[in-house]
């Protein structure tokens, strides 16, 4: 079997630490918008948090939100043009802290969006802890060794690539 | 099976006036210009634009959104604009203070929106009665960052009409975002008008850089954030590149000054309104008095004024606060012009009599 670059994942170096979660679910985007066929409807909407330059790998349309506000923008632009695949791409900082009213209301208006939630701390602004860690379930919730010597701060300086936004 | 609803979106012109609140007549305004987004909160004193847009939408086919805040409002602005629907949001004071943050991303994106401002009392919760104390806030930045609005004071219900029409074409034109700045009088007063077309056209221009899906074209992305050195900067330099053509192209104004003109009326919105009686109170005195009203206040007609102000004794500058716009006039006439100034604000309009007793008690004619 041949293990190739999707066709709609762009070929540049990536900003993530080694090891980040977050290519491969870039990775897996492109896939299903290959598979599906629909590069020529889909927009994407890229998050305020360490994705915040997903759009520069993946070759579809795509938006940036401010902060939190994704669902709001995905809302505005598929209502505008329903014939469009619209998905937001969010952390839990974006999607259930600062975003929380975004993200029910959203739902609960019933919008027809797609919405891809990367639940795993703010780690853009590490050791913080956002709204979806319960007091005391640090542990569980932080699965790999690297994520949890990350959120209890034990080397926050020692991941190579971060940006600032 | 899906019938085809027959749309109902009124002809652009016609010679019957129609009465109209100034809030209605931006909502009109909105429709006929092919505005086919609107999404808002409900906040006084410009609920009837979100009630009018709400029925109107629907006649017209457009997405009618009342949002959970004027935060997801703005927001929804920026997705729809990002399409190349045109798209429009309103508000009053509070919750344009809560849109400033994505009026500044919709600025840093160049996508093209129209705000409407239909200012009250301040600060805080303030009251809802009539105010001009968002001049800063509206003409000075609002939100972070080096960017400008292009903000229209209408004066009458008929300009809140035309001025939401030029608005659609300027934001298109420049890719900027327009804010329309009228406040409770504007908006809730009737007046006659007719659905007039606007004198100057804008060329319509493609929207290449919408996001429409990028079926045989390359990725379109719609962005504000730039890394990497001097990338910013060069983003800002072509913005700043643009609000100079606007500076240049955009300034707009109305003044009437007689020859014999001892004084200078400085007002803008509603308080122009106020100014034009004060000036036909005072029209038996010996000396004349002479109106000068910004129509953009941003751009500032710095250099009219400068003109219109050549050789007038004394100037007046009358606002619903305590001097925003003032310092427009003063950055306008330099120092060693005297510039008198009448404010009210807090919701209180000020009357014709107490500012003509103002001007005769400091000998201002
Ligand atoms: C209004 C606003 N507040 C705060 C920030 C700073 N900020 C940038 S990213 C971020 C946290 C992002 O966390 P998350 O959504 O979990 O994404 P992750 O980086 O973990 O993928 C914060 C607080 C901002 N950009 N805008
Ligand atoms: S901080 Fe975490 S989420 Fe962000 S790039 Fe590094 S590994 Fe990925």
């Amino acid at each position: 079997m041949n293990f190739t670059r999707p066709k709609y994942l762009r070929d540049r170096p990536t900003h993530y630490c080694p090891g980040c979660g977050h290519g491969v679910v870039h990775r897996v985007i492109a896939e299903v918008v290959e598979e599906l066929g629909i590069r020529g409807k889909t927009v994407g909407i890229a998050p305020v948090g360490c994705a915040v330059l997903a759009y520069d790998y993946w070759d579809f349309d795509c938006s940036e939100a401010a902060h939190g506000r994704a669902l709001a923008v995905a809302t505005g632009i598929k209502r505008s043009r329903p014939d469009l695949a619209v998905f937001s791409y969010q952390g839990d900082g974006d999607l259930v802290a600062i975003g929380t009213a975004e993200t029910i209301h959203a739902a609960n208006r019933g919008e027809n969006l797609t919405c891809i939630f990367i639940n795993n701390a703010y780690n853009y602004h590490k050791p913080q802890r956002s709204n979806k860690v319960k007091k005391g379930s640090e542990k569980s919730f932080l699965k790999s060794d690297r994520q949890k010597r990350f959120f209890f701060g034990g080397s926050s300086f020692s991941v190579p690539y971060r940006v600032g936004a | 099976m899906k019938t085809k609803k027959k749309l109902k979106v009124h002809s652009y012109f016609s010679n019957k006036p129609v009465l109209m609140t100034g809030n209605d007549a931006v909502g009109e305004a909105a429709i006929k210009s092919g505005c086919r987004f609107y999404a808002g909160y409900p906040i006084t004193p410009q609920n009837e634009l979100t009630a009018y847009m709400s029925r109107r939408m629907r006649d017209v086919g457009g997405v009618f959104i009342q949002a959970e805040s004027e935060l997801a409002a703005i927001n929804m602005v920026f997705g729809a604009s990002s399409t190349g629907t045109r798209a429009m949001t309103s508000s009053s004071s509070p919750g344009i203070s809560l849109k400033q943050e994505g009026i500044s991303y919709i600025a840093g994106c160049e996508l093209p929106a129209v705000i409407v401002n239909a200012q009250r009392g301040g600060p805080g919760l303030g009251n809802i009665g009539p105010s001009q104390s968002d001049y800063f806030q509206a003409t000075k930045g609002g939100g972070h960052g080096d960017y400008h609005l292009i903000v229209l004071a209408p004066t009458s219900v008929e300009e809140a009409f035309t001025f939401t029409v030029l608005g659609f074409d300027l934001a298109d034109y420049y890719r900027n975002p327009v804010m329309i700045l009228s406040d409770a009088i504007i908006g809730q007063m009737a007046e006659g008008i007719v659905f007039k077309k606007p004198r100057r056209e804008y060329p319509k221009k493609k929207k290449a850089w919408a996001l429409t899906g990028a079926r045989g074209r390359p990725q379109n992305i719609i962005r504000s954030l730039y890394l990497g050195e001097r990338v910013l900067e060069k983003h800002n330099l072509k913005l700043q590149e643009k609000y100079h053509l606007i500076e240049k192209k955009e300034v707009r104004f109305r003044q009437c000054v007689p020859e014999n003109a001892g004084l200078l009326v400085v007002a803008y919105g509603s308080m122009y309104r106020l100014a034009k009686d004060i000036a036909a109170g005072l029209n038996n005195s010996r000396k004349r008095v002479g109106l000068f009203c910004p129509l953009t206040l941003w751009p500032f007609p710095y250099r009219a004024l400068e003109k219109a102000a050549k050789g007038i004794k004394n100037i007046l500058v009358v606002e619903m606060s305590y001097g925003q716009m003032l310092e427009d006039v003063r950055l306008a006439l330099g120092k060693d012009v005297s510039i008198s100034f009448f404010g009210r604000a807090g919701g209180e309009v000020p009357e014709g009599e107490e500012i003509i007793d103002y001007i005769l008690k400091k000998k201002l004619l």
